[in-house]
């Protein structure tokens, strides 16, 4: 069979005929998702355009660009923004603000500049001081990753799982950081790896 | 199609997923015209798979789990492995679907939502019974005796492997017969390096490629796997077996199917006169409205607790506790694998990696209590199904650190492999596990709900226990620098292979059903489904449906035939 003829054509058949049962689904249950709008591609209106700059620069300190696409290239600010406003509970949103308000607070302080103005090296200094604060939340725990999220996590460890989310699924990151081969059509269970090589960017679930 | 109630069907079948596949094909095939109700909606084979080949960027909330709408509409379903933003369309919605259970007695029933039912999400392993298996029951007394032996379900066995398509290695295995394979899926190299470091420290062990029913070549109209990755989604290129991809496909090409999808069987009708099932009464999910539809054959494949609830439901004078209840046993005798799992740390052949997502895992079958050895404190025994998993930044992005070195690190996979050993354990038949229908609490149908009463018992507990020493003397023997192990039941109904509640027997007095999968009550009446089972083994079910399916198909029709029925 042409794989890619009959993804064409299912793509095609999706569009052009709801069926009824399609029609009686949800309209966020419906749509195939392989069409839908991509998560760094979902302009969002819940921060103030300060907190947006601030939260950009927070991730991009997170993951920055090197010799690879960061964080602001792979759109992933747009994607916590999506984040906070539709998937945090109520308390997390709150811990999220608050955590805001201590960067710009800290930076205040410290630098008597905002976030945003500081250099690369003095907004990773304001993160780890918000790390050791955190540093004994059970997020840190190791293998504590398959859960949706932990509950009461500290600001710092909301955004770094948020960025990092955000970061390695988006078209970008999967692509140009990550390896992206989503149709391998064969298996090879001793392909070499070679120093420094990146991960795949899909897996499996059986 | 349309279904027409005026019309005198030669089979009914309830359910459209593996069994009810099955049974839609074999009747059709020899020449019945068929009419199969499907309580969930329809379903396209491949453009309803609205996750599949989604790339990671596409899924909702890079696919974390959305706690407020699993919470209120999924708290259940949620649970399983393969319930994701890419799946929750294939399954129930808890919320307009509840069951009942008490607090202290969680039963998990995971249960699917359209045409195609869990062939759709299930996990595609495929291992015979043997007569170790069907002999169990007879030779320690728990449960009563199955009326089928080996070689009465070894040709049908190899029959439903030929369409099925299952890759897998042979053996040679007294207690897990070899199927009709297609080539086996490569190991990783870490598996290679595990096989022959436990063929020299534990020789009693064998270690084979997951039987999968996914193709490694072509059959049919159906492509060899493309290694893309996440299964449950949907397979629209048709490489692993389901109701969809194969058996309706089969049924439909006949021309003698109708399938009618929105159709809740609240019961069957019984005519005392002719001792016959007269009628299935149907809801239609949209309009509420109730239909009859008849026919002479009646096969209720809507799985397990399903078929057993629509027969507890069908109560009449001549059966005030349920449809073809005459022995009192029925919704009595459920069992569910234990399912116990380990991890175990490697750092050999890190300098490997893998090209393509290989859909199964490695399996070891069970190596205690074999043949007339009956070494250990447990009756009955366990396989255990294994994986590696090369972890990526999904295990470990939860460390501390920014910038430069933390995306560095994250980028590449993990310095280390974990090889997983998942145990499934046979669950003794018990009086006491039960499914009975509790008539104050009626679902949205008016329907009375399930309710659940069952929990593992001492032999299970026991077993558990040398799971964990067995995965412990695995591990070392293997060569892992890190394991943990651990003997911790999981909840009844969390293995999703619930069996029994309307059990096949040799006796009338103490069973449901006869060796051919028919009522003994009732001649037109035949279940297919896990509800015939009268014990569990420990290797997955879902091929023993199959063949016990085919098999009932071809002798029903032999009998309508002779007018018997």
């Amino acid at each position: 069979m042409n794989r890619r003829w009959f993804l064409a054509t299912t793509a095609l058949a999706v569009s052009g005929f709801a069926t009824s049962v399609i029609a009686r689904l949800g309209q966020d249950q419906n749509a195939h998702l392989a069409l839908g709008p991509s998560i760094t591609e979902q302009p969002q209106s819940f921060f103030s355009d300060d907190q947006r700059a601030l939260v950009a620069q927070i991730t991009e300190t997170i993951i920055p660009r090197t010799d690879t696409p960061g964080a602001i290239d792979a759109g992933v600010p747009v994607f916590v923004e999506s984040m906070v406003a539709e998937w945090l509970v109520e308390k997390e949103k709150n811990i999220f603000l608050q955590g805001l308000e201590q960067v710009t607070r800290l930076s205040q302080q410290d630098y008597q500049k905002s976030f945003t103005e500081l250099d690369a090296s003095q907004r990773t200094r304001i993160l780890e001081i918000l790390e050791k604060e955190a540093s004994d939340s059970p997020w840190y725990n190791f293998g504590n990753v398959q859960r949706d999220f932990v509950e009461g996590a500290p600001f710092i460890c909301q955004i770094k799982e948020l960025t990092i989310f955000g970061f390695y699924s988006s078209e970008v990151g999967a692509k140009e950081t990550l390896r992206h081969n989503p149709m391998p059509m064969s298996f090879d269970g001793e392909y070499g790896l070679d120093e420094g090589e990146s991960t795949w960017s899909t897996i499996r679930v059986m | 199609m349309i279904a027409d109630k005026n019309r005198m069907y030669d089979a009914i079948v309830v359910g459209s997923g593996i069994t009810g596949g099955w049974a839609a094909k074999e009747l059709t095939e020899k020449g019945l015209n068929v009419l199969v109700l499907e309580r969930g909606p329809d379903k396209k084979h491949g453009l309803d798979y609205i996750g599949e080949h989604a790339p990671p960027w596409q899924v909702p909330f890079a696919n974390k789990a959305d706690r407020e709408e699993n919470q209120r509409d999924y708290p259940i379903q949620s649970q399983c492995y393969a319930f994701d933003a890419t799946t929750r369309h294939f399954f129930n919605n808890d919320r307009d679907n509840p069951y009942i259970y008490d607090e202290s007695k969680p039963y998990r029933w995971t249960r699917a939502n359209g045409v195609g039912g869990r062939s759709t999400i299930w996990g595609r392993q495929t291992y015979r019974w043997s007569d170790m298996d069907f002999e169990a029951n007879a030779r320690d007394g728990h449960g009563t005796d199955w009326p089928i032996r080996y070689s009465d379900i070894k040709d049908w066995y190899s029959y439903v492997e030929k369409f099925v398509g299952i890759s897998g290695q042979k053996e040679g295995l007294a207690e897990l017969p070899d199927s009709e394979f297609q080539p086996p899926m490569e190991m990783y190299a870490l598996e290679k390096t595990i096989k022959a470091r436990l063929k020299d420290k534990m020789p009693e062990l064998t270690l084979t490629m997951g039987r999968t029913a996914i193709l490694t070549e072509n059959l049919g109209s159906r492509a060899a796997c493309h290694y893309c990755g996440p299964c449950p989604r949907g397979c629209s290129t048709g490489s692993y077996f389901s109701s969809q991809s194969s058996t309706l496909p089969a049924a439909q090409a006949t021309g003698r199917l109708t399938l009618r999808s929105g159709s809740v069987v609240e019961r069957l009708e019984y005519d005392s006169k002719t001792n016959r099932v007269s009628g299935v009464r149907v809801i239609d999910v949209e309009t509420k409205e109730p239909i009859t539809y008849r026919s002479k054959l009646v096969f209720l494949c809507a799985s397990t607790l399903a078929s057993t609830q629509i027969l507890l439901n069908s109560k009449s004078e001549h059966f005030p506790d349920g449809m073809a209840n005459s022995s009192g046993v029925l919704g009595h005798y459920l069992m569910d694998h234990i399912k116990v799992q380990h991890f175990g740390v490697f750092a050999d052949d890190i300098d490997k990696y893998y090209l393509g997502f290989r859909p199964t895992g490695s399996y070891i079958p069970r190596f205690k209590n074999l043949g007339n050895r009956r070494e250990e404190n447990f009756l009955r025994g366990y396989g255990i199904q294994t994986d590696v998993v090369r972890p990526d930044w999904r295990f470990h992005f939860n460390q501390k650190g920014f910038g430069v070195d933390l995306k560095e690190t994250l980028r590449k996979p993990a310095p280390y492999w974990v090889w997983v050993l998942g145990a499934f354990g046979e669950n003794l038949p018990s009086y006491n596990n039960r499914a009975l229908v509790d008539e104050t609490r009626p679902d949205r149908f008016g329907i009375p709900q399930l309710r659940m009463d069952m929990a593992f018992g001492d032999n299970e507990q026991r077993m558990a226990k040398d799971i964990q020493r067995s995965a412990d003397r695995i591990y070392r023997a293997a060569g892992a620098v890190y394991m943990e192990t651990n003997a911790n039941l999981s909840t009844p109904g969390s293995s999703i292979h619930e069996m029994g509640t309307a059990r096949m027997g040799r006796d009338p007095k103490v069973s449901v059903l006869n060796g051919w999968n028919q009522s003994h009550d009732i001649p037109n009446l035949f279940v297919t489904d896990g509800a015939c089972m009268a014990s569990s083994s420990c290797v997955n079910p879902s091929l023993t449906y199959m063949a016990l399916t085919a098999r009932a198909c071809d002798y029903a029709v032999k009998e309508l035939r002779k007018g018997v029925i």
